[in-house]
């Protein structure tokens, strides 16, 4: 949080996520993407059905901690504010697809 | 909880008028005019707003799937709640007096940025959101220990406009039985012309005092890079600078009341929290 703060280069912000599939969703080759903090998850979907070939009768549900599926107009800025996850220092945003509902 | 309050902010509701353009020989319908509660969605009235534009003789019956709506000539989100939009205009910007006017237009394609949502989807959009509240709360420790019916039967009270069933499936949601503070508090604020803005916020400051609404909002903020700088349209920009003026001077709107600055956070989120178990800030500019 503090780095967030006294950061004032005004060049957008950079966001690394992580994704995961569950159930029979594919496997991504690169399950590393960076994104902009201003990128919503709306757009992250797009991107993630063309990786994955989707057809535009495939489904693609992405979700937060294998709990809940965060709203598609949110925005990457606010979901490593509330839900990056810190492991080697760097915050990662931890995403799990899946091409069935999966969590409630 | 506070059942009075909450009865309060359940029971208002705000004025809508939808129109439809249709031309052709039969001219437009006349306006469909109604009295939303707050929380309820435009996914869930718009159903019955068509089959009352649909009940003319000989007019060409429309489809939800070939509409979208607009507020002030710009896409409408269905999924958040009427009350939301209708601050969000913030009483100035309503085109007749007090009325949210929503246009319902049938011209094809509809804007990129506009999204039909069904009843369904929109249900389990709510049910999605509830869980997320609640991961912040309690790390959806509550959500997961709920019985089957218990979410369709939030839901429904949504959709029935039914306080009792909610009042009693919201305490389960508020106040926890095991009696432990919230973690975090749900909690989304507005910007003019900015996409909706959420942090960790807890209940308390560092020192045990109880957080106030005013701190929280303005810890939502200062911190949020795209309301310093890096903001990608010249529109946005200008108005944060704006919004970023002094914090003293920011109204924060819900429920179409300024909800005072020292009011506690974990009041707010217990008695001003809309169905969908976040607290809606808009941020307004002072008068």
């Amino acid at each position: 949080m503090e780095s967030v703060a006294s950061e004032s280069a005004p060049k957008p912000k950079k966001i690394t996520v992580k994704l995961k599939n569950i159930g029979d969703a594919p496997v991504l080759k690169n399950k590393k993407l960076v994104v902009k903090a201003s990128d919503t998850l709306a757009s992250l979907t797009k991107v993630l059905r063309k990786m994955l070939n989707l057809t535009l009768h495939d489904s693609l549900f992405l979700y937060i901690d294998t709990t809940f599926a965060p709203s598609l107009d949110s925005n990457f800025e606010v979901l490593a504010r509330c839900y990056a996850v810190k492991t080697t220092g760097d915050e990662v945003v931890e995403l799990q697809y899946s091409t069935t509902p999966a969590y409630g | 909880m506070d059942y009075e309050v909450s009865r309060k902010v359940w029971d208002s509701q705000i004025p809508v008028q939808f129109t439809l353009q249709a031309g052709g020989p039969l001219g437009d319908p006349l306006p469909y005019y109604t009295m939303l509660p707050r929380f309820t969605y435009l996914a869930l009235t718009l159903p019955k707003v068509l089959s009352s534009f649909n009940r003319r003789e000989n007019g060409e019956t429309i489809l939800a799937e070939k509409v979208h709506l607009e507020v002030n000539g710009a896409p409408v989100k269905m999924y958040i709640p009427v009350g939301v939009i209708y601050d969000q205009l913030n009483q100035k910007n309503l085109e007749s007096e007090g009325i949210l006017e929503i246009h319902v237009r049938t011209s094809q394609p509809a804007p990129l940025d506009f999204q039909m949502v069904s009843v369904d989807s929109m249900r389990a959009m709510f049910c999605q959101t509830v869980k997320e509240a609640d991961y912040l709360k309690t790390k959806a420790e509550v959500t997961s220990s709920l019985m089957k019916e218990d979410m369709p039967q939030l839901w429904q009270s949504v959709v029935n406009n039914n306080f009792d069933e909610y009042w009693g499936m919201i305490q389960k949601l508020m106040d926890p039985k095991d009696g432990k503070d919230f973690l975090h508090v749900p909690l989304r604020v507005y910007v003019k012309n900015q996409p909706f803005k959420q942090a960790l916020i807890t209940v308390k400051h560092p020192d045990g005092s109880l957080r106030t609404i005013g701190d929280a909002v303005s810890e939502i903020l200062q911190l949020s890079t795209s309301s310093e700088a890096s903001t990608p349209t010249s529109e946005s920009s200008a108005t944060s600078s704006s919004e970023a003026s002094s914090p003293d001077d920011r109204r924060l709107i819900s429920h179409g009341i300024d909800v005072p600055r020292h009011t506690p956070l974990i009041f707010a989120a217990k008695n001003l929290s809309y169905p969908d178990n976040f607290v809606h800030i808009v941020i307004a500019e002072a008068r």
